[in-house]
């Protein structure tokens, strides 16, 4: 196999850009250690605005994501929060998700062109994250007013109690359910990555709302399914040559400090939390894609909007992105702090107990 | 986490009186009144670090001890035997493991007594709250137990982490220090790794450039540089935050799902009722 690009397509590096693809990397990793997915939607657009051909961008993307995802679920595992046996049944559904979902990119893109593609993309991004981070949040609205405990869904206990052989038990996360139903959560979360590079975004809900695992486990096991896709995706994505090591190296310098700092973060906060940061990060998302729907239906011929609305839209998507991005980091950063100073309270309190 | 237990005046005086109060008997009158601290262990154990910790509390605030080992109630798609089985093995580990609390808390004159429960921990412990009215706080290792008393009781509780042995002063310094000193020659280390590493591959950019996107078997290349630096950088960015004073919470137990399985709600507590009993055949 030979490599598709050739080196004028890789860009030179300024000071600028690896502080940008630096700290990009930092908070993407925060948010990645902490709800298990995330960052990738603002990498590849924010190194295409670098001038990055979308392909090596998200190549490099997708270098950075699996050994970022390994090293978040070894710290996490440490914490006893990774069932690594749910992460792989989900991530083997996951691999034929990601397959359909390319073979229905690859249809599009040749009926409809680049242009029906991202259509497709930013509708997609829309429609899911609207309605699966709508019913995050609410979720988490509802359980952080009902006193922050999570309860298993009436679905998920439902589904666990069918006995639809070959049934599986997971034991960090505490529940046995049939393969038949972890499939389809595994295969929309392929679907989605094929489709958004986020598929995290649905697998995480999924484990939760579905198979009935809590927060913590679905968050810190999806990143086994990140490591395994990532991992298959980057040794075909190199084997064309189109990863630049520069790029990835200097996003995963970030992100290994990052993804560190989520995981520590998610021994600090209630599980509630994660769904908190989750369906804030997705909301914000669906609009910014959203924003990016008027110019490609203008490219496609189907409403007139002049270039200097869908330049502006194409922008303020790209920053409603970023707050995405750092509303999540922020609220991860808070939570923690606010977290460690309860800790130290306790302990402090506990000292003084003693030594009364 | 409720924390706040304010310092209390010792009431049942000191040792000496406690002495002459066993001797003469009269020591169950006022074990009575005296203030208990509840400790629950961890399944049908009692470790090490929460007997030490509980024994030096109610020494030094004068209060009596109450173990409680609590049982998860048998499943029920076993049969009632096997059931029986579990629980009488659990209730033996439990006697086993509180007769050496027991002992322990004799040897400081310091009243200890055991109960066995089978049951929601939570639930068990708002009933014996209301039971044996004189439970100041209880104390437990489990971040499960802790937080489903929360829920459930309105009592302070303490989550202790046993593995820390050596509780005292000087001890735990020394090992700080001497951690600490280690934590930061490993920091640099890996930090002179990812920085010469990063440094290797910056400064021949082009030829790494040129090796990695041949494609084909050279994918091999990319993939192992990725893998060989988040080694280097993980373990330094590991390291690193520790060296800052930024780590875990330490939790005895992984907050798990088995939290998570519905639970039954209190029931609510029945009313005294008033009834007149007229004869062996009329209650009104």
């Amino acid at each position: 196999m030979h490599s598709l690009v050739d080196g004028s397509q890789f860009i030179d590096l300024s000071l600028w850009s690896i502080t940008f693809l630096f700290l990009v990397g930092f908070v993407g990793g925060l948010v990645s250690g902490f709800i298990g997915s995330g960052g990738a939607f603002v990498l590849t657009p924010g190194m295409m605005s670098l001038g990055v051909p979308g392909t090596v961008a998200v190549a490099s993307n997708m270098c950075h994501k699996f050994p970022k995802a390994l090293v978040g679920a070894y710290k996490r595992y440490k914490y006893g929060q990774v069932d690594i046996k749910l992460g792989l049944v989900m991530a083997a559904s996951a691999i034929l998700g990601v397959q359909v979902g390319i073979k229905i990119q690859n249809m599009i893109l040749s009926k409809w062109g680049a242009v029906g593609s991202d259509l497709y993309v930013s509708l997609s991004f829309v429609l899911v994250l609207v309605v699966v981070g709508g019913y995050v949040f609410y979720d988490a609205w509802k359980t952080a007013k009902s006193g922050g405990e999570e309860k298993v869904t009436k679905i998920a206990v439902w589904l666990q109690s069918i006995n639809l052989p070959p049934m599986i038990h997971f034991k960090k996360a505490n529940i046995t359910i049939s393969l038949w139903f972890t499939i389809p959560v595994g295969f929309a979360t392929g679907l989605l990555a094929a489709t958004i590079a986020v598929g995290g975004f649905v697998g995480v809900p999924g484990m939760i709302y579905v198979m009935g695992v809590s927060s913590l486990i679905a968050s810190a096991s999806e990143l086994v399914i990140a490591f395994v896709m990532g991992f298959g995706g980057s040794v075909n994505w190199a084997a064309h040559g189109m990863v630049d090591i520069r790029l990835t190296l200097i996003i995963l310098g970030g992100s290994l400090l990052g993804v560190q700092l989520g995981a520590i973060g998610t021994t600090y906060v209630k599980e509630n939390m994660i769904k908190i940061v989750m369906g804030t990060i997705m909301l914000i998302v669906a609009v910014s894609r959203g924003l990016c729907v008027p110019k490609y239906l203008s490219q496609l011929g189907l409403v007139s909007v002049s270039e200097v609305t869908t330049d502006f839209l194409s922008k303020v998507s790209f920053i409603c992105m970023c707050i995405a991005l750092m509303t999540g980091a922020v609220i991860i950063l808070v939570s923690m702090w606010r977290g460690t100073r309860a800790a130290k309270l306790a302990e402090s309190a506990a000292y003084q107990a003693a030594n009364a | 986490m409720k924390m706040q237990i304010k310092n209390r005046s010792l009431e049942c005086g000191s040792k000496k009186e406690k002495d002459v109060l066993i001797k003469a008997g009269k020591v169950n009158a006022v074990e009575k009144d005296r203030r208990k601290i509840l400790v629950i262990g961890q399944e049908d154990r009692f470790s090490h670090g929460l007997m030490d910790y509980a024994i030096t509390l109610a020494d030094r605030l004068g209060y009596d001890l109450l173990a409680l080992s609590v049982g998860i109630p048998g499943d029920e798609q076993y049969s009632q035997s096997y059931q029986r089985y579990q629980d009488e093995r659990f209730s033996l580990g439990a006697i086993e493991s509180a007769a050496v609390f027991k002992q322990r808390a004799r040897q400081k004159k310091i009243v200890c007594e055991h109960e066995i429960r089978f049951g929601d921990a939570g639930q068990i412990v708002e009933k014996i709250h209301h039971q044996i009215k004189r439970i100041e706080f209880v104390v437990t290792e489990s971040k499960a137990i802790e937080e489903t008393i929360a829920s459930y009781a309105n009592i302070p509780v303490f989550c202790i982490n046993s593995n820390g042995q050596n509780r005292g002063g000087n001890i735990m310094a020394n090992v700080e220090t001497k951690s600490k000193k280690m934590l930061f020659a490993q920091t640099v280390g890996y930090g002179l790794l990812t920085v010469g590493l990063y440094a290797a591959v910056f400064s021949n950019a082009g030829v790494v450039m040129k090796l990695f996107t041949q494609g084909g078997w050279s994918a091999a290349l990319p993939i192992a540089t990725v893998f060989v630096f988040s080694f280097a950088h993980g373990a330094f960015a590991s390291n690193l935050w520790s060296l800052l004073g930024i780590s875990a919470r330490k939790t005895e137990q992984p907050r798990v799902a088995e939290r998570k399985v519905v639970q039954p709600r209190v029931s609510a507590r029945k009313r005294p009722r008033v009834y007149a009993h007229i004869n062996n055949y009329h209650n009104i």
